[in-house]
């Protein structure tokens, strides 16, 4: 028989096990035991809270217990409530996930690529953390890789002019002849270079068959000497006079062609000068980031929902670095331009 | 020995009581009479202390009232048992555990003894049946039967009847005043009987306490009653006697 | 009749002008003042008392404000835990949340303030009223009389297992409402087909503390000692008959209701 005492003492008894079981459940803990617990070390808990979820490979197999900072707050102990009958394979890799700023910060556990993973983790075994950055240090963490980048576009550039610099040096006396002539071509034809800007490209493509011309008439000359020098002497002189003639009528373009190096020598130059006015915007750049990151009422939003600002900066970084390995891998492009113009004389 | 001493009390400047003197000598039975809202339930409630008089005191056994504390003062109500005009018995309980109630409360007796005892109490008033009947199902004459029941379960030295005998059958009546009689007589009890009903009266005092407005103009015997002179006693008396017809000449 | 001397007709004037100002405070003073003394020497337990008697009655008190209470809470709260999702959903949906937030916000309602104050308001009426008409009843037909005249403490032998009852079973019916609510929460999500109950669940125990269910035990405590204890307080001093009683049982559940307001606000001010 149910009598006032039995009735009391169950009712008692009962929501003494039901706050039991119902703390257990809302704290995350397994409600029969057999659960264990691990010890993640991380450099930055991300905001990461007690009761948030731990997953492994996406599956929820726990929840965190405690998160609490280590001795000269250098690292962060989170203490990881894994369900009984999960193994984690020794090597995993551990990090946090998610966004702290909405709420919902989880640790992701990630097996070890490769078939063999060893024995599992069993409770009290502590794991060190790979430091994940969250999006918005992902993204500062972008515009540093640019800064690289940037950096590496500039070695680039001085490594090409260092090549252009040992080129004309060795070339020694020709080159210095080459350009003796060339300044003299130059002033003779300036006038004539700056009116005819529009047949430029034109000559410039017939120069390298013009050149070839030269070569195989100079070849030819050369046997033609060999058997019949006196016979095709006169020939010979005709001939060294249409070559001269043909220099002299491609001296225009050879012209262009020591105009084009000048001009591109003096637009890598104002490539140098933007790199340097992008790398200084690219340190403001992560700067702003940095204040924004930090700033309570910072308008990380806004930057999220412009990454124009990132495409750009990277776009202009990939344009110039292609420009100045263009420079590096060919630096005697256009020398041998003047190689032909050599070969004339 | 129960003693009054000029005790006073009014209710919101309505003086009810008014230094009213009173004994009430061991092992007789004492009624208080008077008209309705004469006071007579005002003071037996001092006699136990449930109203403290505005001056005057109560002396039970050499006890002043007023000058115990309460618990001193809930071991003298326990020399009293008390029928309340209503009956006052515990809604929640069965007319037995009202019964059995004062027994379990103060008494060391066994359960075994508890239910004899409630079973002979049960008897004396008439209802040996009604013990497992809640009070709501009892007639208002049977509700004061058991409280009756109740009051001298645990055979107290004093018990105060207020109104005993009102709302019952005659024969009822007859029986109740037969009883508090006997328990006057066999036990030594002291009784002090508050009533407006002359035949009970007339049956069972030994004494007689008049109350008129407030005061006590008139005590004494049955005998007394017939040689009294007083003008208000004598119209309480007779508008009774009326009722009743012949007054009885054997007390 | 006197006529009052005239130089002291001012101050007589300025008193009498007074009275009615003073009657509101000074009344509700007094009304304390009686129920801080009620629960003194109710409390005041007598010594020769027969814990045997009291267990009895305290078990049955307990039967009657806890076991007895607990399907109207179970309705109740039932029906709040349910409101609770419907406007969580209805409020927090919103492609920047995490649909489990909805989970959060029932247990934070429901575990801190909807698990006690409803119930509450809903033993109020049960609990509260029925200890008042109880208590009124028993006065008005003088069985607390009855029960003094014997020689009983009858603000012992009343107030105390009520009271006690209330403290005790008010934390029982907390577990129970909460329970309730919380289940009956996630069971509204899932059919709500917005979220499931895994991820009510989830954001429930996303930001679950354990000190809420402390604190919600506690405060239910205090509400079993506040409504109890204000309905012995106004059952005990009833008088006048039926209507005594009947005013008795409204002033029980009235005054219980706000005093748990403000017991609600004090334990959020002290504890949280």
């Amino acid at each position: 028989m149910l009598t006032n005492e039995i009735k009391v003492g169950l009712a008692v008894l009962l929501s003494a096990v039901v706050i039991f079981f119902g703390v257990r459940f809302l704290s995350g803990q397994s409600l029969f035991g057999g659960g264990y617990e691990v010890v993640a070390v991380f450099e930055d808990a991300q905001g990461l809270t007690s009761g948030a979820i731990v997953r492994l490979n996406g599956v929820r197999v726990g929840d965190v217990q405690e998160v609490r900072l280590g001795p000269n707050a250098r690292e962060v102990f989170v203490t990881l409530g894994i369900d009984g009958g999960v193994d984690i394979p020794r090597g995993s890799t551990i990090q946090t996930s998610g966004i702290s700023a909405l709420g919902e910060v989880a640790v992701e556990i990630t097996p070890p690529s490769g078939a063999d993973a060893g024995r599992p983790l069993v409770a009290g075994d502590t794991l060190r953390a790979v430091s994940t950055p969250d999006i918005f240090d992902l993204i500062a963490g972008e515009s540093n890789s640019l800064t690289a980048r940037a950096d590496t576009a500039l070695i680039g550039a001085v490594n090409t002019f260092t090549t252009l610099d040992e080129i004309l040096q060795n070339s020694g006396g020709d080159i210095e002849a080459v350009l003796a002539q060339l300044r003299f071509l130059t002033q003779a034809t300036v006038t004539l270079v700056t009116e005819e800007q529009g047949r430029i490209d034109r000559t410039l493509a017939s120069l390298e068959d013009a050149a070839a011309n030269a070569s195989a008439v100079s070849d030819r000359v050369g046997r033609n000497v060999e058997d019949l020098s006196v016979v095709v002497g006169n020939d010979v002189v005709a001939t060294s006079g249409t070559v001269r003639a043909l220099a002299e009528t491609n001296a225009d373009s050879v012209t262009a062609a020591v105009n084009n190096l000048s001009s591109a020598l003096r637009r890598a130059d104002e490539q140098l000068v933007e790199l340097r006015a992008l790398t200084q915007n690219l340190a403001s750049l992560s700067a702003d980031l940095d204040s924004t990151l930090n700033s309570p009422d910072g308008t990380l939003g806004l930057l999220l929902n412009d990454p124009s600002l990132y495409y750009n900066a990277n776009a202009a970084a990939a344009a110039l670095q292609q420009i100045l390995q263009d420079l590096q891998a060919e630096p005697g492009r256009y020398l041998r331009e003047l190689d032909g113009v050599v070969r004339v004389f | 020995m129960i003693q009054i001493r000029d005790l006073s009390k009014s209710f919101g400047g309505n003086a009810v009581l008014r230094n009213v003197d009173l004994d009430v000598p061991e092992g007789e039975v004492t009624c208080v009479i008077g008209r309705s809202g004469s006071g007579k339930s005002v003071l037996m409630r001092h006699i136990v202390g449930l109203l403290e008089p505005d001056s005057g005191r109560v002396i039970v056994d050499g006890a002043p009232l007023d000058e115990l504390t309460y618990s001193e003062l809930r071991q003298v109500r326990r020399k009293f048992g008390v029928l309340f005009q209503g009956g006052a018995l515990f809604d929640s309980m069965s007319a037995r555990d009202n019964v059995e109630f004062p027994l379990r409360t103060f008494t060391d007796l066994t359960p075994n003894e508890i239910r004899q005892r409630a079973d002979e109490c049960l008897e004396l008033v008439e209802l040996p049946d009604a013990g497992p009947k809640k009070p709501a199902e009892l007639s208002g004459g049977q509700q004061k039967r058991v409280a009756l029941a109740r009051a001298i379960a645990i055979e107290p030295k004093y018990i105060l009847y207020d109104e005993p005998t009102s709302g019952l059958d005659p024969e009822t009546s007859n029986t109740i005043d037969e009883l508090i009689h006997r328990l006057g007589t066999t036990m030594g009890t002291t009784s002090v009987v508050v009533t407006h009903d002359m035949h009970s009266v007339l049956s069972i005092a030994d004494r007689i306490a008049f109350v008129h407005e407030g005061t006590i103009p008139w005590t004494g015997t049955v005998d007394d009653l017939h040689r009294a002179e007083s003008e208000t006693l004598l119209a309480f008396v007779r508008a009774n006697e009326y009722k009743i017809g012949v007054p009885s000449e054997t007390a | 009749m006197e006529v009052p001397p005239s130089d002291a007709s001012l101050a007589a004037r300025v008193r009498a002008g007074c009275a009615p100002l003073w009657r509101i405070p000074g009344g509700l003073l007094q009304g304390f003042g009686a129920y801080c003394l009620l629960m003194a020497e109710a409390f005041n337990l007598p010594r020769d008392l027969r814990p045997s008697l009291y267990a009895r009655n305290l078990a049955t008190q307990m039967v009657q404000v806890g076991i007895d209470s607990i399907p109207i809470v179970s309705l109740a709260t039932a029906f709040s835990g349910g409101v609770v999702v419907v406007q969580a959903i209805y409020q927090l949906e919103n492609p920047l949340l995490p649909l489990s937030i909805v989970g959060t916000f029932a247990e934070q309602s429901i575990l801190l303030e909807l698990g006690t104050l409803v119930t509450a308001f809903v033993l109020c009426g049960r609990v509260g009223a029925r200890i008042a008409a109880e208590l009124g009843t028993m006065r008005v037909k003088e069985q607390i009389d009855a029960l003094e005249a014997m020689g009983l403490n009858s603000r012992s032998f009343l107030v105390v297992p009520r009271v006690l009852a209330g403290v005790l079973m008010f934390p029982v019916l907390y577990v129970v409402a909460a329970t309730v609510g919380m289940v009956m929460g996630g069971v509204v999500a899932e059919l709500s087909g917005v979220l499931t109950i895994q991820t009510y669940w989830e954001g429930a125990r996303l930001f679950f503390r354990p000190y809420d269910v402390f604190f919600g035990l506690v405060k239910s405590l205090v509400f079993g000692f506040v409504i109890t204890s204000i309905a012995c307080y106004t059952g005990y001093n009833a008088e006048g008959g039926a209507e005594g009683v009947g005013k008795a049982t409204t002033r029980a559940a009235v005054l219980g209701c706000v005093w748990v307001l403000f017991a609600d606000y004090a334990c959020a001010a002290l504890l949280l």
